[in-house]
């Protein structure tokens, strides 16, 4: 998946990723925005900075974001 | 009083410290680590932790205290605390107030969109009221680099800005540069108040924007603080990632000087594990290290060529370069390969120094460059040539000079079992860019080099510092990391963000308080009254076109490309804000306006967040009959119907919606509604409503009246 | 009308307005809203004597009212049952129309809900088998609460002795 600046996003699952953190758990299910991609070369292992509704902005890896309309 | 006890606890806590009687400073310390504790409480934020670590401060208080008032004020805390434990556990286990009380100053979207949390509707009503030194007051809460980030933010709170789905959105980061301008220039941008020293020292490593936020907050809070430069300037990628012509160095210098001022010490030309080591500072004293060194390395291109010929540059030290100093043109022939933000620096500094023809080869379209738009758009203005679509393959050249980049023509394909885009070279697409310079600005990475001395700490895979990011902790104890040191390379703004949420987790570490579960959740410090204004105006506002330097200087000097707007303009931007931090968008207004009193005034399309639909402010005025239920229903005080110099005026977060007249009782002289009420009422009355008094009277005199009637007309044996 | 009839016995009222908090306190209302209410008329000079009367004003439950008629959410109800004419707190959105279409200024702002308050002849109370909360402390107990073809006959009788009393009689 390959995301870009202003898609909107949802939090679907938990990321297998190293950089999950248990406090993330709060954001399965909570809709947002990619505020800034990977900005160098698009790479699908970087984490991205979305901004999450009521929860704040956060870096988080791609394979647990899903692009919603 | 709310209902909820947290929420009640809060109220007494922060009545408590800002009446100021609590005069004895530990007392005063101990009230406002809990009220902290408290506030993560009320927001979800807090971890299990919380509640013995106010108990322990508690028994602290009544220990200390030396009055009959403290103690009494110790006890209601006690109380306080005990009295409602179940629901204290409940909001730190569920994160949830069932009375909402808790949720009632919740952040703006723009304020929850910013990554340092910065409380943006306050700071724009004070800018479009001309109190531009009070707004980098507020912004400095928050963000000790307004101006910085007021002119190269990436602003996030921008695509988040709800006026966008009315027209465009505010334009929030220039304002912020325009404010931060104008107080240094009147004298009155100024540091706060800082707390005396409390004997503790912390070393930052790195003078980027996450190590002088963490410093900032720091030395306000009271610490000794020291920092740790290797290069001979301060300010980090700010200072020699961003070019010139989008950030000139006065805004940095200025605002480093102020952090400075609060006694920051900054070591430049020292590399830490070189010119100083982990044990010198440990021997000066240092109780807490805060690694703040950024992204510094380039990643290799990995074609051939690459390193054979001395004029292949990587972007970062290409650009680090011209920032300390080195004003010589590259090359003529300049080709950039990448197509992010630092890719476009890149090739904008190559033209300013004078080279003559500049492009940039992208594996991608247009459509996907990573890089922000207008800067683009700026690079194309300039005369900067993109090739998309090229896949660099091989780099050119004979006894050491470059003579071309030889690329191939791609085209876009999505794989089976993937849905992203990938670059597929398309056979004999082979062409050739003649160059002499080869710049590449594919991505960088930490650099490691010196930081074996914190043994402990443990590296991610992709070679960033492993931290817990509701505390920026390393595994290593006393050892705190930030910025893109663990983001790897991302935004200033979310340096400055981490850089903050470090320097209270130091703050807590050396207070042995815990330290929060969640990263905090960005927190409204008071609520500014609404700039008033007619819905005509609000709607016809229109955002201002940046004003630009002409093209010719932008291809051959420094100078700051955007100009800025002037300051009507700015004053009037700010107006556009809708105070989203007041108005939470419910739709109640709409829906109780709408489908329970069948009037329908308000048009507010853009309070639907999924499907927003057209919205005009001045509409409202054709139906609505200023029966006020729109208010009465608005739980935040959005929506206010008052009753002034003769009119009722029903406003929208200080936008005027509607003024009717009012009318009088003419018994009493008491407020009636308008006259288009009581003809809504009089409609839905019909030709029942046929009174005998044909007076206009108020509720109070039409019960007098009719207790009159009732005795006059009583037969004579009963009076 | 309702098939209750709420009768003041207005020679006995001193206006001592226990009535009144009787029915706040039982409905728990903030200042202001006063579902019912005595109202002092005079005192006038009768006779060369100063008098004055205290008027109970409830809600009169209409048989066809305003306020109901304007309600425009379906908040302000008539209950079929007896004729009880009542707020439905869930629906009311504060409109205050109801107040502007009584000619008794019978319905109350209740500043503290944002919502309207009436008389409603304490109908939980009686669903429980009680009278109207204004009734049961009545000091005089100059407040009587019935069925309206009981109250008639009540005031019929009272009306009789007042007419044969020694004091007013003609003979």
């Amino acid at each position: 998946m390959q995301f870009q600046k202003g898609n909107k996003i949802k939090v679907c699952r938990k990321s297998e990723d190293e950089s999950w953190e248990p406090y993330m758990d709060d954001f399965i299910g909570i809709h947002g925005f990619i505020t800034d991609p990977d900005t160098s070369i698009n790479d699908p292992d970087a984490l991205i900075e979305v901004s999450l509704e009521g929860k704040g902005t956060h870096r988080l890896p791609q394979d647990c974001l899903e692009q919603i309309n | 009083m709310a209902i909820c006890p947290v929420r009640n606890t809060l109220i007494y806590l922060s009545d408590l410290i800002l009446s100021g009687s609590l005069t004895d400073p530990k007392a005063r310390r101990i009230c406002e680590q809990i009220l902290h504790l408290t506030e993560e409480i009320s927001e979800g934020a807090a971890g299990k932790d919380h509640l013995l670590a106010i108990d322990s401060l508690i028994r602290e208080y009544l220990t200390a205290a030396d009055s009959k008032k403290n103690l009494e004020t110790g006890k209601t805390l006690e109380e306080m605390f005990s009295g409602h434990r179940e629901v204290f556990e409940s909001h730190i286990q569920t994160r949830n107030c069932p009375s909402h009380d808790c949720g009632k100053l919740a952040p703006s979207p723009c304020q929850m969109a910013c990554p340092a949390g910065i409380d943006i509707p306050t700071y724009l009503t004070l800018i479009a009221r001309g109190e531009d030194a009070k707004a980098i007051e507020v912004i400095r809460r928050d963000n000790p680099f307004p101006w910085v980030c007021g002119l190269i933010c990436t602003r996030p709170c921008e695509m988040m800005c709800v006026r966008s789905r009315i027209d465009t959105p505010v334009s929030i980061k220039f304002l912020k540069a325009f404010a931060a301008e104008r107080a240094m220039s009147e004298g009155a941008y100024k540091n706060p108040k800082k707390k005396e020293w409390n004997g503790k020292k912390v070393c930052v490593i790195g003078a980027g924007p996450g190590g002088l936020t963490a410093a900032y907050y720091l030395s306000l809070l009271g610490y000794g603080v020291k920092i740790i430069e290797a290069l001979p300037v301060s300010g980090g990628m700010i200072m020699v990632g961003i070019p010139r012509y989008r950030l000139p160095r006065e805004v940095i210098d200025r605002e480093v000087a102020l952090i400075e001022d609060l006694g920051v010490e900054i070591s430049y030309n020292t590399r830490f594990g070189r010119d100083i080591t982990y044990e010198d500072l440990k021997n000066e004293g240092v109780d807490a290290f805060f690694i703040a060194i950024g992204a510094h390395k380039a990643l290799d291109l990995g074609i051939k060529g690459e390193k054979i010929f001395p004029k292949v540059l990587e972007a970062i030290g290409f650009l680090k370069d011209v920032a300390l100093g080195n004003h010589h043109a590259p090359g003529k022939q300049v080709v950039v390969i990448g197509g992010g933000n630092v890719a476009i620096d890149a090739a904008r500094t190559a033209l300013r120094l004078g080279a003559e023809k500049v492009s940039i080869a992208y594996r991608r379209s247009k459509n996907q460059m990573p890089a922000d738009s207008e800067e683009v758009e700026q690079a194309m203005e300039e005369g900067i040539e993109f090739s998309f679509l090229t896949i660099p393959k091989e780099i050119l050249g004979k006894d050491g000079t470059i003579t071309g980049l030889d690329c191939i023509k791609a085209e876009l394909i999505q794989k089976e079992g993937s849905d992203r885009l990938m670059p597929v070279p398309i056979p004999g697409g082979d062409f050739i860019i003649e160059a002499d310079v080869v710049i590449s600005a594919i991505g960088q990475y930490v650099d490691d080099t010196g930081m074996e001395a914190f043994s402990q700490m443990n590296w991610t895979r992709r070679g960033t510092i492993e931290v817990n990011h509701a505390s920026m902790e390393t595994a290593m104890p006393g050892v705190f990391a930030a910025g893109d040191a663990v983001s790897g390379p991302a935004t200033v703004i979310e340096a400055i963000g981490s850089g903050k949420r470090a320097a209270e987790a130091i703050d807590r570490y050396l207070s042995h308080i815990p330290q929060p579960r969640t990263p905090k959740i960005p927190v409204r410090h008071h609520m500014e009254p609404p700039v008033e204004m007619t819905a005509t105006r609000k709607m016809t506002l229109k955002h201002p076109t940046m004003p630009m330097l002409n093209v010719d200087r932008r291809r051959t000097t420094f100078q700051q490309v955007e100009l800025g707007y002037d300051e009507e303009g700015v004053r009037k931007e700010a107006g556009r804000c809708l105070r989203c931090d007041i108005c939470r968008r419910c739709g109640k207004c709409i829906e109780v306006c709408r489908d329970k009193m069948g009037i329908d005034a308000l048009q507010f399309g853009y309070m639907d967040f999924d499907h927003p639909t057209e919205t005009d402010f001045r509409a409202t005025e054709k139906k609505c009959i200023t029966c006020g239920a729109c208010a009465a229903n608005c739980e935040n005080k959005a929506m206010v119907l008052e009753e002034k110099d003769g009119r009722r005026n029903l406003k929208l977060c200080g936008t005027l919606l509607n003024s009717q007249a009012i009318q009088y009782c003419e018994a009493c002289g008491a407020f009636l509604p308008s006259a288009e009420y009581l003809d809504f009422v009089a409609r839905k009355t019909g030709d029942k409503a046929k009174r005998a008094e044909t007076r206009l009277l108020c509720n109070d005199c039409l019960r007098l009246l009719s207790a009159k009637t009732n005795v006059e007309t009583r037969p004579a044996g009963l009076k | 009308m309702s098939k209750y009839y709420l009768f003041q016995d207005t020679r006995t009222c001193i206006g001592c307005h226990a009535c009144e908090i009787q029915c706040k306190s039982n409905k728990n209302l903030p200042r202001g809203a006063k579902p019912c209410q005595i109202i002092q008329v005079g005192p006038k000079m009768i006779n060369g004597l100063p008098k004055m009367s205290f008027i109970f004003m409830p809600c009169y439950h209409c048989e066809d009212p305003w306020c109901v008629s304007t309600c425009p959410t379906g908040a302000m109800q008539k209950r079929s049952s007896d004729g009880i004419v009542f707020v439905d707190k869930e629906l009311c959105v504060g409109c205050k129309t109801c107040i502007s279409a009584c000619p008794w200024g019978a319905p109350q702002w209740n500043p503290e809900t944002g919502k309207v308050e009436k008389c409603d002849y304490c109908k939980d109370r009686l669903d429980a088998g009680l009278k109207p909360a204004c009734v049961t402390l009545c000091t005089t107990g100059c407040l009587t609460f019935g069925l309206a073809e009981d109250m008639t006959q009540t005031r019929r009788v009272r009306h009789a002795e007042a007419s044969a009393s020694f004091e007013n009689s003609s003979f």
